[in-house]
């Protein structure tokens, strides 16, 4: 029909179309041909405005697909929405910016080419204080979507992408009391503010956190308004520890917890996100983490049936597993270290990444009964895949787990890690630090700080066989590498095995190895240097200790 | 050790619920007359109030050449960072004084922020088992907190003797004052100030015979480690006394670091 040349047939069929995709039931499977799409697009510019208002309508509600959204695009949909924009009846008006929100929707490329062209902010603006809440909605959908696609070298500096955003805030957050378009506000919210601490604290002074709670709390909340509201929030505590104060103190965290075991998959991964968000904190992890049993929740859905849950549930269980966090007895008790090993050999990167980012985190400052069911339960073959896992994400928390074994415990924890490698341990580590080899910064990092505890920490038989495995060749150059954090692991490296004391008899030989590799040269040419107040700090004590151990030969 | 002793904060709440400026003067008086042993002090100085004008400061004062970052990383001050000391509890009366042992493991640091948390397990003399409390405490840094409390029943004043009573911050003093509590050049400086505030108990309750009310003003050294804080709670004086020193179980100046990331 939308083929015909009779224009009231026309008009009859895409008006027809605007019913079916209004209805609940569309038909979302079917979709649209290309050359159904090219059609309305030319509709778009009939001289019957309200047969190009109502062509806008359908594409409003079809192109949900980016292959849909591309074919409106590229059979000219872009420049007949735009003119559409440009009419003084706010219907049509109305229409095309629905149309906009829709295919500018998860798409950078359509954005860019809609914030290229002529003066759609200009006109979107304004709509912001439309008297219709849709209206307002839509524009404010329209402008977050186009926000990141806006030329940076905007001439005027209202329409910079920064205050379009700032424009848009205000209005969405008074959004949230309107019943009319309220459950499709905080998906947008989330949007907007996502990637933007200015705008997140700006959103939590608007009190808009605990009214997103207060939806959570309501039993007649819809699935997709808890989505979004989920969403939103976990945008908004994901690095702000005062949003997250104000959502725990709204009383959030029961029908949060609740929303892990929800029927829709998507709301699942959603309160997954927002527990994340949550649990990136000391304080939350040791108060209200504790009161709602979120561990034994979060660990089913480690057997979640839809993906993107499983893979959000074990990220958060890192945070959950902290050593600060009471949660981490239940946790253990229900069985977490075989589930996380398990999830190391998973072929999901994503979850390999997780189960041993949560290995990392589970033995940080732990008690000797934890690390030593970590180390039963990891074969050290496995650490050694781990360290060369494809992901370096993946090799670098395994070094940190290492790492982390071997901090804050007794000497015969650290003996008891040596021996489970094989003694294989140090030239792992001492491969790292390389400088020869192309493994990066943060890897180095890792792997000095692993032998930095175990010279701290273990016996002599650690600090010799440190230096056994050659570590001392690649001191001075690591001394000398531009860039605090590697530097200050190198000087602790020094100061750790040339600290003296009764429990160290070994100390005056590592000296020798160690001046005779030029640490001591070096670290004599970085005193002269200008330096971190820090790094400056730790070269004197090296120094000091080389200085003593002359004192004590002479 | 009698429990009546132990209670002492407890006790002492109840001896003096006086107006702020009543307990500032008995706070002073008892200063003046009992200076804070094992801590480094300086000439008393008078107190100073905001703003004050100090002809002959040694700093600059135009403000615009001086450097306002925050203190630089320490080595000590980051996440499992241990600690072991004392807290030395005065009383009013001529007894003498106890030395309560107390361990305190610095759980996270968010130097953005300027915040950081932590945990002390207290080994209270009744020989019971430790009472373990959970604090956060704001680092000194010019973005997100300067000396100026400005809660927990402190007033400027009370800020400047308190902060005074540590010897090295002499030479920020008049900056203090003349930049209402920010204070320039603590990127590299010698001791890095803090405020820590107990929050909860996590092992046991409210009536375990100590009262986490007031707060600690906290002066770390860059170079050792070592912390001093000074316990002050306006509902309970005397203050007591906290020093800290770095603790790892291996060889005597080594430490081990661990780390770990939110995800």
């Amino acid at each position: 029909m939308l083929s015909s040349l009779d224009e009231r047939d026309v008009e009859a069929g895409v008006r027809a179309l605007k019913m079916v995709y209004q209805s609940p039931e569309a038909p979302k499977a079917h979709r649209l041909t290309a050359d159904a799409l090219q059609r309305l697009v030319v509709l778009l510019s009939s001289d019957n405005r309200s047969v190009a208002e109502v062509a806008a309508r359908v594409l409003a509600r079809c192109c949900e697909a980016p292959e849909q959204k591309a074919a409106v695009a590229d059979a000219g949909g872009l420049e007949g929405l735009l003119r559409l924009m440009s009419t003084e009846e706010l219907s049509h008006r109305e229409a095309a910016i629905d149309a906009l929100a829709t295919l500018t929707s998860g798409s950078s490329d359509i954005s860019r080419r809609v914030a290229d062209s002529g003066h759609i902010i200009a006109q979107l603006l304004p709509l912001l204080k439309s008297p219709s809440a849709h209206v307002k909605f839509l524009a404010s959908c329209c402008l977050t979507n186009l926000a990141p696609a806006m030329p940076s070298t905007s001439g005027s500096p209202s329409q910079s992408a920064e205050m379009v955003r700032k424009a848009v805030l205000p209005v969405l957050a008074k959004l949230l009391n309107d019943p009319e378009v309220r459950e499709q506000v905080p998906a947008v919210l989330s949007q907007l503010v996502a990637d933007n601490r200015e705008l997140q604290a700006a959103t939590a002074d608007s009190d808009a956190i605990s009214k997103l709670a207060g939806f959570l709390r309501r039993d007649d909340c819809s699935p997709r308004l808890k989505e979004g509201t989920l969403r939103a929030l976990s945008t908004l505590c994901a690095d702000r520890e005062q949003s997250r104060r104000q959502l725990l103190d709204a009383e959030a965290m029961a029908p949060i917890v609740r929303a892990l075991d929800d029927p829709s998959p998507q709301v699942r991964l959603a309160a997954c996100m927002c527990v994340r968000s949550l649990s990136r904190s000391a304080k939350s992890l040791r108060g209200s983490m504790v009161d709602h049993d979120v561990s034994t929740t979060l660990f089913r859905r480690l057997d979640d049936p839809d993906r993107d849950v499983r893979i959000t549930a074990s990220a958060t269980l890192c945070n959950i597993v902290l050593d600060f966090s009471p949660v981490k007895e239940a946790v253990l008790a229900a069985g977490c270290i075989g589930a996380l090993v398990a999830l190391t050999g998973s072929p999901e990167g994503e979850l390999r990444l997780n189960a041993v980012w949560a290995l990392q985190n589970l033995v940080y400052t732990a008690s000797s009964e934890v690390r030593a069911a970590v180390l039963a339960a990891v074969p050290w073959r496995t650490v050694v895949d781990l360290t060369n896992d494809m992901q370096t994400d993946v090799q670098e928390r395994t070094l940190n787990m290492l790492r982390n074994q071997c901090a804050h415990c007794l000497p015969p924890e650290v003996s008891k890690v040596l021996q489970w490698s094989g003694g294989e341990i140090y030239a792992l580590l001492v491969s790292r630090v390389d400088l020869a080899a192309s493994h990066p910064v943060s890897h180095r990092v890792q792997a000095i700080y692993t032998l930095v505890n175990i010279a701290a920490a273990g016996e002599e038989e650690g600090r010799d066989g440190i230096l056994e495995a050659g570590l001392a060749a690649h001191l001075p150059s690591l001394l000398l590498t531009e860039g605090d954090d590697l530097r200050l692991a190198a000087v602790w490296a020094v100061i750790n095995l040339t600290s003296s004391g009764d429990e160290c008899p070994g100390a005056a030989k590592r000296v020798a190895i160690l001046r005779e590799a030029g640490v001591s040269a070096v670290l004599a040419t970085l005193s002269q240097m200008e330096l971190d107040a820090e790094v400056r700090e730790r070269v004197k004590t090296a120094v000091s200790n080389f200085v003593a151990h002359d004192m004590f030969t002479e | 050790m009698s429990e009546s002793t132990i209670l002492l904060r407890n006790i002492l709440g109840g001896w003096r619920r006086s107006t702020e400026l009543a307990f500032e003067a008995a706070a002073i008086q008892h200063l003046r007359q009992h200076p804070c042993p094992g801590i480094p002090n300086e000439e008393d100085q008078s107190l100073g109030t905001f703003p004050v004008s100090v002809p002959g400061s040694l700093t600059s004062l135009d403000g615009k050449s001086e450097d306002y970052s925050p203190p630089a990383s320490c080595s000590y001050l980051k996440m499992g960072q241990t600690f072991e000391g004392t807290q030395r509890v005065s009383r009013l009366d001529s007894s003498p004084d106890e030395n309560w042992p107390v361990e305190i493991r610095i759980q996270d640091v968010n130097l953005e922020d300027g915040l950081l948390w932590g945990s002390s397990t207290w080994h209270l003399p009744n020989g019971k088992s430790p009472v373990i409390t959970a604090w956060e405490g704001e680092i000194i840094d010019n973005v997100n907190h300067n000396f100026v409390t400005s809660k927990w029943g402190a007033t400027q004043q009370s800020d400047m003797m308190f902060w005074s009573k540590f010897g090295q911050f002499g030479p920020l003093r008049h900056n203090v004052l003349q930049r209402r509590g920010r204070c320039g050049y603590l990127r590299d400086y010698s001791h890095i100030y803090m405020r820590w505030k107990e929050q909860c108990f996590l092992n046991t309750g409210e009536d375990c015979g100590l009262t986490i009310a007031g707060f600690y003003y906290i002066c770390m050294s860059r170079r050792t480690g070592e912390v001093h804080g000074i316990y002050v709670d306006p509902q309970s004086t005397p203050n007591h006394h906290l020093s800290l020193r770095p603790f790892t179980p291996g060889v005597a100046g080594s430490q081990t670091f661990s780390a770990f990331q939110y995800r």
